[in-house]
């Protein structure tokens, strides 16, 4: 009888771990756990109890160092504690956070995203906390993206813009002189001429039309792969992003999509997947954002590059919208977290920021205060921000615009029918966006 | 006194079941009620909300071209690794299953890939088969055979993910076939030698027929495993070139986590469920069925 009872109260005890999975309540347990590993405290949080600091959460493409140089700047006195997620699993992972109540206080969203956020109710509006007059010196895109429904979710890190990226050395071989003003621009005409001039059949591609190989599918794909569409004189949405039919498959679009498709029927662009296919040679040009300058001068410091503005069909166009800081609407330390968003993004931790990581500010006063800006290819870059540069559209569907549009430039790029891979896409657009109407 | 002997009995019985119960219950039966309750919804992780939309998800599952085009993907993958692989590893057993260092040395050789992370294996893959500095066109060049695009090109994406699923998988079940033919007695093997039977006669009529239980089990297994294929479409190639290697779990995955789609997700699951239930009811069915022969 012992016995049994002894192997029944083991029996039990197997179950114990399962207690233990039960919910702290109170603190967000899990989601610091698996960040610790990689957060840091900045050096003016030293000594604080974290508990009444503020938490970020952020992946490793944004610079820890360049964030925390921002926030050292600003002397808050309390500790902020950055929680890094690996790149390729970060927006499922705040996702998680926000659906377990394990949300940081505050959190980094990609520009398009905002609004399928927003809506959501896990973000803090921020206009009670940005005097006007502050929000007022982002540059027109930015403000865009930042504004959902008339309210304010986001704080921008930075701009973004796009450049056409070329090998010099392969330029000045042929005698190919790239224009540097965004008047002398090329059409899409004479793009296609010096595509033809630089493509050597089988061994050198003339152009890598999106910013990576088609072997991603990722809002970097569809952050360049929209723009055809917008230089041929199209549009992706209505201007209230509530319509996709008339607009993504308009003629105009289509011969955007039709321009991009040509490049791969024609053998100046590749579906071939070759790591490093710009800095190694294999492709002459490189649609992509000026963060590259930053990327080349570290990892490939010999290579010869240059840049030119974006190509011109029916009219320019560059991308713009980055990646921005919001507060979770569950964070109980919201002032702060404000505090904490104006040292990053604020007049002195933009030009912090900025200056640490290459990019390009969202904020006039900063753009205008730095000569770096006003310097090649900055130069380029500020005319069109100011010119030519067009948000992605705001809204709720956007995570599945997105997912449609890179799947069916992916699919013309692969021979598939325009006409057919067109129409597939607007379709699942419409079904996005009659669902959050 | 016997009935309550007995009544004890039944009390430590459930005892020592409690624990597998609960953890049966927490982790698989509730999270298939839960999924069967949200494929009913439009559910929002982030806003933890959802409407009851009836039969919606489920009605309109079909005609998004994605989901049926994953779902004829994985069927593909499944009719070529079932086979190849089950064929594979079984006429690999029969070969190792023997007395020697050299043939020692293969079995734990075989057997490696299944007992690592299938990541690290895809990953190691996608090195291997990388177009310009993988080893295996470089291989293919110094042979003066041409070259492949392996991952991004249509359709050796498609093969290539395959041959990754069995080189992965087929070792591990080829240990269970060795079990199986260790389990043959050798008197029978006597007997057969006796008669005259030469080696292929001996694998077709007496090896594999009384194997036909372990051919069942692998069988079951491997489809289950094809079926519910993740690792290599996610971390290979992305789903692609184009959807070519988008199997229906990744595609449901993308849906569920990337695009919110927890609710439609959700049915996509049901529904992948119900083909995996009913593939392997058949392959009982014929697999009983030849055993009351």
């Amino acid at each position: 009888m012992k016995k049994r009872i002894i192997a029944g109260l083991l029996c039990l005890s197997l179950m114990l771990p399962l207690f233990a999975c039960g919910k702290d309540s109170g603190t967000n347990s899990s989601q610091k756990e698996t960040g610790k590993q990689s957060s840091v405290k900045t050096d003016s949080s030293q000594g604080n109890d974290n508990k009444s600091g503020i938490s970020i959460a952020s992946f490793p493409d944004q610079p820890k160092s360049a964030l925390e140089s921002a926030i050292n700047a600003a002397k808050l006195d309390y500790a902020v504690e950055i929680i890094e997620y690996p790149q390729n699993e970060y927006e499922n992972k705040i996702k998680m956070a926000f659906g377990t109540d394990a949300a940081t206080d505050i959190v980094l969203i990609d520009g398009p995203n905002v609004a399928s956020y927003a809506t959501t109710g896990v973000l803090e509006p921020l206009n009670s906390y940005w005097p006007e007059d502050d929000f007022n010196d982002l540059v027109e895109s930015s403000k865009s993206t930042a504004t959902y429904q008339d309210k304010i979710w986001c704080a921008p890190l930075n701009e973004a813009n796009t450049l056409l990226f070329y090998n010099k050395d392969v330029f000045d071989e042929l005698g190919i002189v790239a224009p540097t003003k965004l008047e002398d621009t090329w059409t899409f005409d004479e793009l296609l001429e010096v595509c033809e001039k630089v493509t050597i059949p089988g061994e050198r591609y003339a152009i890598m039309p999106q910013m990576f190989s088609l072997a991603n599918l990722n809002e970097g794909m569809t952050f360049t792969q929209m723009l055809w569409i917008w230089m041929a004189g199209g549009e992706v949405l209505n201007e209230d992003a509530t319509k996709a039919d008339g607009y993504f498959n308009s003629e105009k679009s289509k011969a955007g999509i039709k321009y991009y498709a040509d490049l791969f029927s024609k053998g100046y662009a590749t579906t071939e997947d070759v790591i490093n296919a710009y800095e190694t040679g294999k492709v002459v040009m490189w649609l992509n954002g000026p963060w590259v300058v930053g990327n080349l001068a570290r990892d490939f410091p010999d290579f010869n590059w240059g840049a030119t503005p974006m190509p011109k069909g029916e009219r320019s166009a560059s991308g713009a919208g980055s990646w921005n800081l919001s507060i979770a609407a569950e964070s109980s330390n919201k002032e702060k977290a404000w505090e904490v968003i104006h040292a990053i993004t604020g007049k002195e931790g933009a030009a912090i920021w900025c200056k640490e990581t290459g990019n390009i500010p969202a904020r006039k006063s900063v753009l205008d205060n730095d000569k770096t800006y006003s310097e090649y290819p900055y130069d380029i870059v500020n005319e069109q921000l100011q010119n030519t540069a067009i948000a992605r559209p705001v809204t709720p569907a956007y995570p599945q615009i997105s997912e449609a549009l890179a799947k069916c430039f992916a699919a013309v790029a692969y021979g598939e029918d325009v006409d057919k891979a067109v129409e597939e896409a607007t379709e699942k657009m419409e079904k996005a966006l009659s669902e959050v109407k | 006194m016997r009935g309550k002997v007995n009544r004890n009995e039944q009390i430590f019985g459930l005892v020592f079941i409690v624990p597998a119960l609960v953890i049966i219950g927490i982790f698989y039966v509730w999270p298939a009620i839960r999924l069967f309750l949200l494929s009913f919804t439009n559910y929002n992780v982030m806003s933890k909300f959802g409407n009851w939309v009836g039969f919606k998800n489920y009605a309109s599952m079909f005609s998004d071209k994605e989901y049926t085009n994953s779902l004829l993907v994985t069927i593909k993958m499944a009719l070529i690794i079932v086979p190849v692989q089950t064929v594979l590893a079984l006429l690999f057993a029969v070969a190792v299953n023997r007395e020697g260092r050299i043939f020692k040395f293969f079995r734990t050789g075989f057997f490696i890939p299944s007992i690592t992370s299938f990541v690290a294996v895809a990953i190691l893959w996608k090195q291997l088969l990388n177009p310009s500095f993988g080893l295996v066109n470089s291989l293919l060049k110094s042979l003066g055979l041409p070259t492949s695009q392996f991952l991004s090109s249509i359709p050796d994406a498609f093969y290539s993910v395959i041959f990754v699923c069995i080189w992965k998988s087929w070792g591990y079940f080829m240990v269970i076939f060795i079990s199986g033919l260790q389990d043959i007695s050798q008197d029978i093997r006597d007997a057969t030698k006796i008669d005259g039977a030469n080696s292929l006669e001996e694998l077709l009529f007496i090896t594999i027929p009384m194997l036909k239980r372990t051919i069942l089990l692998v069988v079951v297994v491997t489809t289950m495993d094809a079926i519910k294929l993740f690792v290599p479409a996610y971390t290979m190639t992305a789903g692609g070139p184009i959807g070519t290697t988008t199997t229906t779990v990744y595609y449901l995955w993308r849906k569920a986590f990337r695009l919110q789609e927890i609710g439609s997700a959700s049915a996509m699951s049901m529904i992948l469920f119900m083909l995996i239930a009913i593939i392997v009811i058949i392959q009982f069915r014929i697999g009983s069925g030849d055993n009351n022969e």
